[in-house]
């Protein structure tokens, strides 16, 4: 196994998902090995909110992020400069549902006059694990379907972690990281 | 194998790179059976995206199509309006990247039609960069990297339609071969 470039799993937290009324409340990012898919770097920040009362309550409800943990934080433009600085852009960036992260982070760089300098190619974890689970015939519930979310791939890859935890944007980049070396040992034998 | 809802593969030709200012010029689509990954119905039209010859013009070129042909063409309102009542939406999307869906929901919004899709999606590109990783690939794969890899002819580069069949011929190798 070689990928050309280490992988960089990257999880945000938002506060909705209008792009114009919400905001970015914490980035996180794991760095993974091009050749061991070993944790490399690690990278985890709540961003200071600019509209907090604009908040989406439901949406709250699923990061459990309150007010007292993102008041005193960095501000949206020195946590992205720190996240660059962090991985550069030579990665293959990867997110798991990634649509809104991606809409999101691009917003964020655009609104905090960063260049974007990020290859456009990206992993879109979701459809290969959900391909994965296809072949071996795990998928088996429609009820379940657009939910296996995190926790149905922590139980069907028996993965070790406090459910508590999860939602937190480093913790959900760790347990991506942990199933793609799974499937892709898996489909390397 | 077995999937829970059919896939619907689609591809666009657009007149530039940029969601917000470009515009959708043909949509294609192809639905694969759950089961079996057989295409079960499919979608291509060209869109005509403005009344004034000299555009038509420029994009009948982009398309290598004539102006009469493009000109008949329906408008993003129908184009759209046809293609959420040609599939529904109990299915998932699948393409080759990002921009794709940017362009798609867009499309959705100027045609004033909820654009009501799962907002999970298959995506080709790390399906097939997975795929081929044990393969000695010398540089990061793209579209055409797959469709060499798997033997594919692409004879027309401008044409959605045989894109998004050479896309699902790759998905279905992949999964087969695996």
């Amino acid at each position: 196994m070689n990928f050309k470039r280490d992988i960089l799993l990257i999880d945000t937290e938002f506060s909705g998902f209008d792009l114009q009324k919400h905001e970015i409340l914490q980035i996180a990012g794991v760095l993974l090995d091009k050749k061991t898919l070993k944790e490399k770097k690690v990278f985890s920040s709540f961003v200071r909110p600019t509209r907090w009362a604009g908040r989406d309550l439901s949406s709250m409800a699923v990061n459990k992020i309150t007010l007292n943990m993102v008041k005193d934080a960095p501000a949206l433009k020195d946590v992205l400069r720190l996240f660059d600085k962090t991985f550069g852009h030579n990665v293959i960036q990867s997110f798991y549902v990634g649509y809104n992260d991606k809409r999101f982070l691009m917003e964020a760089y655009r609104r905090s006059k960063i260049k974007w300098q990020f290859d456009y190619h990206y992993f879109e974890l979701w459809g290969l694990f959900y391909s994965y689970l296809a072949l071996k015939n795990k998928l088996t519930s429609s009820k379940h379907f657009g939910g296996f979310g995190l926790e149905s791939l922590i139980k069907m890859f028996k993965i070790k972690i406090n459910k508590n935890q999860l939602h937190d944007a480093l913790v959900d980049c760790r347990v991506e990281a942990e199933v793609l070396r799974k499937v892709i040992l898996n489909l390397g034998k | 194998m077995k999937f829970i809802k059919d896939l619907l593969f689609f591809e666009i030709q657009t007149t530039g790179q940029d969601p917000d200012k470009d515009s959708i010029i043909q949509l294609s689509a192809i639905l694969l059976d759950k089961d079996n990954l057989l295409e079960k119905a499919n979608f291509n039209s060209y869109i005509r995206v403005s009344y004034l010859d000299a555009i038509i013009n420029e994009h009948a070129k982009l398309l290598h199509t004539d102006y009469e042909t493009l000109r008949k063409s329906p408008k993003i309102y129908d184009a759209i309006k046809s293609f959420h009542k040609k599939f529904g939406n109990n299915l998932l999307l699948a393409t080759h990247g990002f921009h794709h869906l940017l362009f798609l929901k867009n499309a959705f919004k100027k045609a004033v039609v909820p654009y009501d899709y799962d907002h999970h999606v298959i995506q080709i590109w790390t399906l097939g960069y997975v795929y081929t990783l044990n393969y000695g690939l010398k540089k990061m794969p793209t579209f055409h990297t797959f469709v060499d890899y798997f033997k594919l002819k692409q004879k027309e580069p401008w044409n959605s339609m045989e894109k998004v069949r050479l896309e699902a011929d790759i998905f279905r190798r992949i999964i087969r071969e695996v």
